[in-house]
């Protein structure tokens, strides 16, 4: 099987179903290959009584656990982090909390600012204009004014309610003169292009049985797709191909009842995670480019970063009904996100204060029940602490480091024989002394508000959510793979528009810069669309 | 192993889940609510992938010779981690299944209830948050 399109987007989660809406939007003839399906909502596991089971293996985000026919094998057993993802329509926004932070001006200028890694080729006044579109497009509730950020535009939605105990927590850094405010969601809090607003289910990690969260199946597709963009499910991408020119011909891939096909296109975009796209550049190495393609600079799934993730969890004496409501965010605190030379770390985290949501599997079931959670105790210990936990999630930021890194397995593939990721990845020094510093803070934080107790857990190995860094933007081709505006710079056809362009990985959830960058990309291929390059 | 629970694998497992999650006050016993029965065959429906698993922690528990359960539990979790892991998950799977064990623990399951109009929230009524605004700017200028 053939086909031409004027660009083929690899992926269609975050950042491929924003670049297919943009481009078709403007015209252009978009073929998108997703691997995965679209999701089916009415098979989410929310109404069931049995949904934490079920969230147990088929709605987990490690792709190793839940082992779908559309999932690829990860090889982590040499990462400190498990990487997480979901592979379907929308992506892994379809399993994320719906989180919605903004990367701080400083985030864009680490080397400048704090003499290390590296500075963006761009500053966070390049990005604000796509923020503020995303936020319309997306439909992000919550408030402006922040101070942690520069004064911005309002969003399109008030922001979602902090439920029981959150205000506690709130008049805690009041007291203790700490930053906080109602944490910016991609969730909505009224009906909203229509969506549904939110329904409290309680279980935006298994997909919103309400469609209320935001993921690209709801917000982006159907329009890119009424628009003209053709997206072809349960497809593997094998390699991208290269022609005599230098320029990208366009994509074979396997289809979904194995037989191999090819896309011509002018264009090709990868936007298949930060996992995936070095996986596929890395794949489509030939004899012009045996280190794989686009990696004369050698940092083609070099850098990765994942965000080493710490969670602090108060135990409260009153129940606060956790398992109701989004279970992201409710409010957020940046009072440590900047470097501060005394603490002994460079660069800083967001704190997200959540409620410790799930069922009462969760409660009961270490880690979150204790390790003394059997025989007399049991049934003492969940009471203690179902329903009545909130909890600080700390995302610090993860510095890049090119001996953390996504390879190609010499012994593993997937269902269609493409060779599977092999993930290297260490957590560094800064990141510990990072998060133990953050940690204790943010324990002063919840006996301020009255916790009775309160326990950490450091440097939790399933939380690699975001996958950042592996095929970094710069302005020279000796230390980046692709240009400011995601064409990489050996092969000017080939555009990178997912989390793998990030230079730094900022300290806070990184979708809405992802699809900020995105769109702006995308935003540059129609600007240029007369100077592009493309093969004969 | 795979199939059906036998009929000595349940007798075991009910046992197991007894001392593990011993009843109290209105919380039942695991046993008198069929854990081992109807309740362990739908954590095995949904989770086959366990079933082997869970075979090989009851084999291990009938040929033990620590007493504690829970402290053979303890060992169990160093020397087999995936048969700790599958007893586990079926036993506090199934147990929290049970109507009776959620209406003692005052959990409806999750259910819809559709989020408060907005109307103008306490931190703003109260000037909490106009306090975090005048404290000025967190964040750092960047050139």
């Amino acid at each position: 099987m053939r086909e031409r399109a004027d660009v083929v987007i690899v992926g269609a989660g975050a950042a491929g179903g924003v670049v297919a809406h943009r481009l078709a939007t403007a015209g252009f003839r978009v073929t998108c290959l997703e691997q995965g399906r679209w999701p089916d909502r009415s098979a989410y596991p929310a109404p069931r009584d049995d949904w934490e089971i079920i969230a147990s293996k088929r709605w987990s985000p490690d792709p190793n656990v839940r082992g779908l026919p559309e999932d690829y094998p990860i090889e982590s057993d040499e990462s400190d982090i498990v990487p997480l993802m979901y592979n379907a329509v929308g992506g892994s926004m379809v399993l994320y909390a719906g989180d919605w932070p903004r990367m701080a001006p400083s985030d864009f200028r680490v080397r400048t600012l704090d003499g290390v890694a590296d500075d963006w080729p761009i500053t966070y006044a390049d990005l604000e204009p796509y923020y503020d579109q995303i936020a319309r497009e997306v439909g992000v509730a919550g408030l402006a004014g922040d101070p942690a950020y520069p004064e911005g535009a309002d969003l399109p939605l008030p922001p979602l309610p902090l439920g029981p105990g959150v205000l506690n927590v709130a008049r805690a850094h009041d007291r203790l003169g700490w930053h906080w405010w109602p944490a910016p969601s991609a969730i909505a809090s009224a009906p909203y292009r229509g969506r549904h607003p939110c329904a409290q289910w309680g279980t935006c990690m298994q997909g919103c049985p309400e469609g209320a969260k935001a993921s690209t199946d709801l917000t982006h597709w159907p329009e890119a797709v009424e628009r003209g963009a053709r997206l072809i499910t349960d497809a593997r991408v094998r390699r991208v191909v290269l022609g005599p020119r230098g320029l990208a011909t366009g994509v074979e891939y396997v289809d979904e009842d194995g037989r191999e096909a090819f896309v011509a296109a002018d264009v090709v975009v990868l936007a298949a995670n930060g996992i995936g796209t070095p996986r596929l550049l890395l794949a489509s190495a030939d004899s012009r480019c045996p280190d794989g393609l686009a990696n004369g600079s050698g940092l083609v799934g070099r850098r990765l970063m994942m965000h080493p993730f710490a969670v602090v969890t108060g135990v409260f004496d009153r129940p606060l009904q956790t398992w109701k409501g989004n279970v992201g965010s409710r409010i957020h605190c940046l009072e440590f996100y900047e470097s501060d030379p005394d603490r002994g770390f460079v660069r800083g985290a967001k704190w997200s204060l959540a409620p410790a949501s799930g069922g009462p599997m969760s409660a009961a079931l270490p880690p979150r029940a204790g390790a003394a959670v059997w025989g007399v105790e049991h049934h003492r210990a969940v009471r203690e602490r179902f329903g009545r936990c909130l909890t600080w999630g700390i995302f610090g930021e993860d510095l890049p480091d090119e001996a953390n890194r996504v390879e190609l397995s010499e012994t593993r593939t997937d269902t269609a024989g493409i060779p599977a990721p092999r993930v290297v990845y260490r957590v560094s020094e800064n990141s510990r002394r990072l998060l133990a510093f953050h940690v204790e803070r943010a324990t002063e934080s919840l006996l301020e508000a009255g916790a009775i107790r309160v326990e950490a857990r450091e440097r939790l190995r399933e939380a690699g959510w975001h996958l950042l860094g592996t095929a970094r933007m710069g302005t020279d081709p000796a230390t980046s793979v692709v240009d400011p505006w995601g064409r990489a710079h050996e092969v000017p056809n080939l555009y990178v528009a997912d989390g793998s362009v990030f230079v730094t990985s900022g300290g806070v959830n990184p979708t809405n810069t992802i699809v900020s960058l995105a769109l702006r990309i995308a935003d540059g291929m129609v600007a240029r669309r007369r100077e592009q390059r493309i093969p004969a | 192993m795979s199939g059906p629970l036998t009929q000595a694998e349940r007798d075991v497992l009910a046992a197991i889940a007894d001392r593990l999650v011993p009843p109290d006050g209105p919380m039942p016993a695991p046993s008198s609510i069929g854990i081992a029965e109807a309740l362990a065959d739908r954590v095995l429906t949904v989770r086959p992938d366990l079933r082997e698993d869970l075979g090989r922690a009851l084999r291990a528990y009938e040929a033990r010779t620590e007493q504690d359960v829970v402290a053979w539990l303890q060992a169990l979790g160093l020397s087999d981690p995936a048969a700790w892991r599958a007893l586990t998950f079926v036993v506090v799977g199934g147990y929290y299944l049970h109507p009776e064990v959620r209406r003692a623990l005052g959990y409806p399951g999750q259910q819809p209830e559709p989020v408060p109009t907005t109307d103008y929230p306490e931190y703003l009524r109260d000037g909490l948050l106009e306090r975090v605004y005048q404290r000025g700017p967190r964040f750092r200028p960047a050139p």
